[in-house]
Order: structure tokens, then sequence, then C-alpha cells
């Protein structure tokens, strides 16, 4: 009487309409954006319903307004990510293959940058950026980008740095690998699953981050798209659909970057705390 | 061996080398400033004045009597509890709910994770229209489904403008408590679990005397991530109501930036980054602790 036997037992049946539920709710504020920013004006207040037509204009005008930052926050996210990456990677290769004295010390030093308030170094960065000659550029937000991003980088990539087995180094010494040798030709490439990793969260990080960005810039020419979004939504009288269109824009990136990378977005956020 | 120097003096010369330019980095852009900060906090300065007043504690106790930072104050304890309770609470549940074997996790996960993966600007921009006072899509769908009396001000009745902020953060935020976790539960040998089924225990005695446990690491994680969270929340208040109305749904980092850069009264901004700073180390510092600790029994 097998056949009588549902395919889906009740628990199994149970755990799917949950998850089908939750999955909705989710769904649910990225739908909306979408419906509203295919809307002409005269239907943008019937949020109950679907467009009549396909209408493009917001997106157009969405563009149009951030177009300037979508530019700078390239320009400031592809620099830095690679810069913070290189820098993470240097204090990972020792704390990941050496014993030395204070080793502990940096280890907790590190751990400590990565919870630290922002507000509390606030005041002094914008003052130090300003006396470098680099307020409202997109070079001083790399700078600041790679500083504050050594803590996330060094300890990711150490984790991953760490599972690279110790008798690698002791083979390539005897073969004459220098230490710097080592690192180079051994540990980067090895390491490439855990570089990639730190490479996308930078990049997703940097791409989504809003204080340093709204502290440090003031001007069009180098205000990233995140303070640009912000100041369109904070308007009086917002206009919804282009301002959805905005934000389907900037956030697409990102949603492209997470659907193809998705592993090394998991792998990493985990691989920092191990 | 190849090496000119010893194997031990070309280490030693290596870690210096490497750790050179990260750490002069991290003790420009860290300790400096902190220390900075912690002085401006015991001056008056507007910012361009050539010179800063010593003030001793005034800074301080202006705060402690300014109403906005008391309400701020106490907003970080909400969230504190917010964040201990629902983000984890939520992703645990969506973990073991996909742990349970589904097909098409995937699909799942990413649905999940997506709102985590995007910047809170974003996230701020898609949830004020959804609160829209009025005609707006909460309001909307509350009025189609027969439920007219359940409409509100989301963001502008200051009775609840704070819980808005948070329904919102549980969307934006919940897909990294929900990897955490389940990460931690694909850690679980599936045979422990085999086993006390076998032995005829029952889902629920299952989670509490092998899964719950088992979850502790990702747990210390978690409570870390909100602990935290609760102090550094900024960006989503910011873009969504600004700490208003008035000041109803400021935080401390709210705050900090007003009286910082709007109103340029950095020593008392200051103060309240050193009160920031406080406020951190108190509830990060034990796992900062136990961390390192951590890690220093591996590599013994």
């Amino acid at each position: 009487m097998k056949w009588l036997r549902p395919s889906l037992s009740f628990e199994k049946l149970t755990i799917y309409l949950l998850l089908i539920f939750f999955a909705l709710l989710f769904l649910l504020p990225t739908f909306v954006a979408i419906n509203t920013a295919f809307k002409p004006p005269r239907e943008i207040w019937e949020v109950t319903s679907f467009p009549s037509q396909v209408y493009l204009e917001n997106f157009k005008e969405g563009l149009y307004k951030i177009r300037r930052g979508l530019v700078n926050s390239a320009l400031l996210a592809f620099p830095a990510m690679l810069i913070s990456t290189f820098i993470g990677s240097l204090a990972a290769y020792p704390l990941s293959q050496f014993k030395f004295r204070g080793d502990t010390a940096v280890y907790f030093l590190l751990l400590s940058g990565m919870y630290i308030p922002y507000q509390t170094v606030l005041i002094p960065l914008f003052f130090i950026i300003r006396r470098l000659g680099l307020y409202d550029t997109i070079p001083g937000l790399w700078l600041v980008h790679t500083a504050y991003g050594i803590p996330f980088t060094t300890l990711i990539l150490r984790n991953f740095f760490a599972t690279v087995p110790s008798e690698l180094m002791e083979a390539a010494a005897l073969d004459g690998c220098s230490l710097i040798g080592y690192y180079w030709k051994i540990l980067l490439p090895v390491g490439r699953s855990g570089i990639a990793a730190t490479l996308i969260l930078q990049f997703r990080a940097i791409w989504n981050e809003f204080l340093f960005a709204l502290t440090l810039t003031q001007s069009a020419k180098s205000m990233p798209v995140t303070v640009r979004l912000q100041s369109f939504v904070s308007m009086t009288e917002v206009h919804w659909g282009p301002l959805m269109g905005a934000t389907l824009i900037t956030i697409l990136p990102i949603i492209v970057v997470f659907l193809v990378f998705k592993r090394y977005f998991v792998t990493g956020l985990i691989g920092v705390y191990k | 061996m190849k090496f000119g120097l010893g194997f031990r003096q070309e280490k030693s010369l290596a870690t210096m080398l490497f750790l050179a330019v990260p750490l002069s980095l991290f003790a420009v852009f860290f300790f400096y400033p902190i220390g900075y900060t912690l002085y401006l906090s015991f001056h008056e300065w507007n910012g361009i004045s050539p010179t800063m007043n010593p003030v001793g504690f005034k800074n301080y106790l202006n705060i402690a009597k300014s109403p906005h930072f008391r309400t701020a104050l106490l907003n970080n304890g909400k969230w504190f509890i917010f964040y201990l309770l629902f983000p984890p609470g939520l992703g645990l549940l969506l973990a073991l709910l996909i742990n349970k074997g589904v097909k098409k996790g995937g699909i799942f996960e990413t649905i999940f994770f997506l709102p985590n993966a995007i910047t809170l600007i974003a996230v701020a921009c898609i949830w004020r229209w959804l609160y829209t006072p009025g005609y707006g899509v909460f309001n909307e769908i509350l009025r189609r489904v027969g439920l007219p009396g359940w409409t509100q001000n989301w963001l502008g009745n200051p009775q609840i403008a704070t819980y808005s902020v948070m329904i919102a953060v549980l969307w934006a935020e919940v897909g990294v408590f929900f990897i955490i976790y389940f990460a931690g539960l694909r850690n679980i040998p599936q045979a422990l679990i085999d086993a006390a089924k076998l032995d005829g225990a029952s889902s629920f005695k299952i989670f509490k005397y092998i899964t719950w446990p088992m979850l502790a690491p990702s747990t210390v994680i978690v409570v870390a991530f909100s602990v935290i969270g609760a102090i550094k929340i900024f960006d989503l208040i910011y873009a969504l109501t600004r700490g208003g109305p008035a000041y109803f749904t400021s935080v401390l980092a709210v705050f900090m930036y007003e009286v910082s850069f709007n109103r340029f009264q950095m020593g008392q901004g200051a103060a309240v980054g050193v009160i920031l700073f406080l406020l951190a180390a108190a509830v990060i510092g034990p796992y900062l602790i136990y961390s390192t600790r951590k890690v220093e029994a591996v590599r013994q």
C-alpha cells in the first residue's frame, strides 16, 4: 500500500509552508520597490495595483540624479577593495604563519578594531583627512577604507591562510624560497579563494558605506552614491517613482555580485569568526 | 638551508616587514583618533577656532542634562534588547527550517540573505515608501485586509517610530544571523541526531539537548554581533528619521553626529564618542578576551 502514503510528510509540508510564508514576507519590500519604479506618476499612489504599462522614465530620471554618485562609488570601491585586501594580506601572513612576540596582542587589537564605534574616531579623522588635503576627494576615502578595513581584511585572510599546511613552508624553505618569496609565490596563490572572498566582501562594504562618505565628502565631484541617495530621500517632497528607480539602480551591482559569488559571500562572512 | 640569515632572524625580519604598514595605519587611524577624542572631550571647541578651551568635565555634565541624550541612551537600550531577541531568534528559526533538508534550500537562503547584501540607505528608501503615512503601502494593505483601525503614521508617531525602524532593521539584518546559525547547524554531526531519533527523542528534546548546546559557538558570535549592533546603529536611523520626530528615535551615534557636525560642538561630540567607546568596550570586551584566548589555545 506504499502508493497511498503521501510523498510529503505533514512535517515537511508545514516546513515548506512556513518557509514560503517567510520568503514572501522578505520579498515584499523589494517587490513593492520594483512595482513602484515601473509606474507612471498618476499611478504611484495606487499602491496595491500593478503598473498599467511598462514605464521606464523613473529609471531614467533616477539614474540622471545619481549618475555622478555611481561613477564616484565605482572609482572609490574598485581601488579601495584592492588596496585594503592587499594591506590585509600583508598583516595576515605573519599572523597566520609564525609565532612571534606580541602576536596575541596584535590579534586582540585587530579584533577590537572590528567592533569600534566609528563615532569615537570621527572628529579627529575629519581633521586628519583635511590636514592631508584629502577632504572631499575619492583618494581620501580609499585611505579611510583601507585603514578601517585592516581589522576585517587581516582577520579573514589570517583564517584562510591558517589552513595552508605548515609543511608547505618548510618544503619551500628547503627549496631555497625566501620568506618574502613564500608570500608571493605560494601563500597568495594557495589562498586565492580567501582573497576572492575578501575582495568581494570589501567591495560590498565600501559600495554600501555611508558614515565616512557623509562626513568626508561634500561636493558632487566626490560624493558616493549612498550619500546622493540619502539626500534624495530626505527631501521634503520626495518623487517616489524616480527614487525607487534610483534605489534599484544603486543596489543592482551588489545583487549581481551576490548572486554570482554567493559562495564566497557566505564562506567569507563565516570565515572571519573562526 | 639556503638562508643567509638564520631562519629565525629571517622570520622576525619578515614579521616586522609585513606588519609595518598595516600596524602604522592602525596606529594613525585607531590609536591616535581615540586618544584625541578623549582629549577633545575635556575641551570646548567649535572646530574652527585655533584655540581650545579646557573645561574639565563640563561637556559630560552638559550631556547628562540634555533630554536628547537621555532619550538616545534609552533608545540604545531598546535596541540592545531588540538585537538580542529578534534577529537571532528569527535567524535561528529560518536556519532550522531550511536545515530540515528541504529541496531548493538555496533559493530560500538567497531570499533571506539578500536584504543584508544591499546598502542600508537603499533599505531606508524602500521602507520610507512602505511607511508613508496616510495612503502608503502598509496602510493600504491594512485597509485592504479589513484592518483600517491599524493604519499608522509609522515613522511620525513618537510612540511607535523606533519600533517601525526595528522592523526595517530586522528585514535588513536577519540574513547574517541566519547564515551564522545555518553554518553552525551544518557542523552538527547528523549521526548524533539520528542516534537520538532512534532512541525515540522528540524534536524538541533533540533541539534542547543536542542542537542548541552544539550551536553555542555560533551563539557566541551572534551575541557579539547583536550587542555591538545595538551600540553602533546609525545609518538606517539617520536615513529613515534623522532621529525624529523631534529626537524620539535618536540614538547615541546619531546624537554624536548632530552635535559635532551640525552644531559644531566638537567637545560635546567627542564626549559622546567616548561614552560610545566605553559602552562598546563593556559589551564586547568579554567576547574579545574569550575569542583571543581561544586563538591562543589553538596555537599552543
